[in-house]
């Protein structure tokens, strides 16, 4: 049920190790979430955009993964632009729409899906366990560490445990429908699953302990650093860069021309 | 409700963060290793319960179930929100990584705080009282939850407050079914498998 669809790839970014493109991808982020310059944010953006062909993902998959997040800056839409006071740009019926609320909406547009962009690219090119590998890597707690991957692990089981319950349950005519009965009945469907899941758990634990299990989940995979750290670093760093420096540059290149 | 990445200020952000950051060392500290994989299927439990829709009237709510996990975890509520909902940004990109401890203390600190407050009715002998706990748990910690988006919105900006209004609003109907369902599950789970809510090891 859960899709890692693009945790598997030959791109420069499939080839880095998770530790360095986790610590690139929250500062990059940080950048654009932290920018308040439409310049900034709307540079930051646009090569967030073409992050997504550099590491080889299908931008069709990707647009679906961004209704979400549109969702809720939709909805964000409905309300900034009249609510900001400022100067008036047009009014519908009687509620004015200001420059400043409108500047605000887009910024957060652009940041939100400046962000999934740079998550798609950076984190989900690597498979979760190897991200909880990297975390353990990064000095985060063992049990932390452990709980994202068991975590991950049951997501599955669990997931086909309610179907089947479910299946069952419309075997028998059960529609679901606002009224007592469903709650009821979903209501005990998933009280039957936490309890087997409590159980699982404990089982789990032993067969852990017999296997002896210290509490610690080892990778095998001795990663080293190498040169595709060196470039996604780089491409990051350069971005950040020019970001900050947009209006140096400008000058610049306008000396250069004149 | 997630919110999306870019939209909290600096300050929201990092109060936020340092809510999360301090519960998940509380309940990360309260967890002894034994119950780490207890508490990793009660965690994708409540991943797939957002999974789960139900009706209401014309539309549909997905389950939210911050309440049960609470009185279920306690301050383990923490280490287990945050997981489940750093596994929900990378699969479904819901929220996102910087606004990750926001969004994880407004789920988390409602499910902590309800812990506190409801769950001796919880395993109270008599029937009644666990399902009128249950039910709070439920319906209490859903609308904090609402009232805490709404408050990041808030301190983001003034000019916000028509959008957290709404978000509020909009938490409850939520708040009724989710106090049902919760109320339900612990009743069933006392009833099944009363050391799930008692902690009692054997």
């Amino acid at each position: 049920m859960l899709e890692e669809s693009f945790s598997s790839g030959k791109s420069i970014f499939h080839k880095a190790d998770a530790r360095v493109k986790i610590i690139v991808a929250c500062l990059y982020i940080l950048t654009l979430v932290l920018s308040y310059d439409l310049d900034r944010v709307l540079i930051l953006f646009i090569f967030s955009c073409f992050l997504i062909p550099i590491a080889r993902i299908s931008f069709l998959k990707v647009l679906k993964r961004l209704i979400v997040v549109n969702s809720f800056v939709l909805f964000l839409w409905f309300f900034l632009p009249f609510s900001t006071p400022g100067t008036p740009v047009f009014h519908i019926y009687k509620f004015v729409a200001t420059l400043q609320g409108i500047e605000q909406a887009f910024l957060i547009t652009l940041k939100a899906n400046g962000a999934i962009l740079i998550i798609v690219s950076f984190i989900n090119t690597t498979s979760i366990p190897l991200l909880g590998y990297a975390l353990d890597k990064l000095k985060f707690p063992p049990k932390f560490v452990l709980l994202f991957l068991l975590t991950y692990r049951y997501i599955g089981v669990i997931f086909e445990e309610f179907n089947r319950l479910m299946n069952a349950a419309k075997i028998r005519n059960f529609i679901l429908k606002t009224n007592f009965h469903t709650y009821k009945t979903i209501s005990y469907m998933f009280a039957m699953i936490l309890i087997r899941s409590y159980e699982r758990g404990k089982r789990v634990y032993n067969a852990m302990l017999l296997r002896g299990f210290n509490g610690r989940f080892y990778s095998l995979q001795h990663t080293r650093l190498s040169k595709y750290d060196v470039y996604i670093s780089f491409i990051t760093f350069f971005i950040i860069a020019i970001s900050m420096f947009n209006q140096y540059i400008l000058f610049f290149v306008m000396k250069l021309i004149q | 409700m997630h919110i999306s990445e870019g939209v909290l200020s600096p300050p929201v952000l990092i109060t936020g963060a340092a809510i999360t950051l301090v519960g998940t060392w509380i309940g990360l500290k309260n967890t002894k290793a034994q119950q780490v994989p207890l508490m990793a299927v009660l965690t994708s439990t409540f991943f797939v319960a957002s999974l789960i829709h139900v009706p209401l009237g014309p539309s549909s709510v997905h389950l939210v179930l911050n309440g049960l996990v609470g009185i279920l975890l306690g301050f383990g509520a923490f280490p287990s929100i945050l997981i489940a909902l750093l596994l929900q940004a990378l699969f479904f990109q819901f929220g996102g990584i910087i606004v990750l401890g926001a969004n994880t203390a407004n789920m988390a600190l409602p499910a902590v705080i309800v812990y506190l407050l409801f769950k001796k009715l919880c395993i109270s002998e008599k029937r009644r009282n666990r399902i009128i706990g249950g039910f709070l748990s439920g319906s209490i910690s859903i609308i904090l939850s609402g009232t805490m988006v709404a408050l990041c919105l808030f301190f983001t900006g003034s000019n916000f407050n028509h959008a957290a209004k709404t978000v509020l609003i909009a938490h409850v109907p939520i708040m009724i079914i989710e106090g049902i369902i919760t109320a339900l599950v612990v009743d069933f789970i006392f009833r099944v498998k009363p050391e799930m809510l008692l902690g009692t090891e054997h």
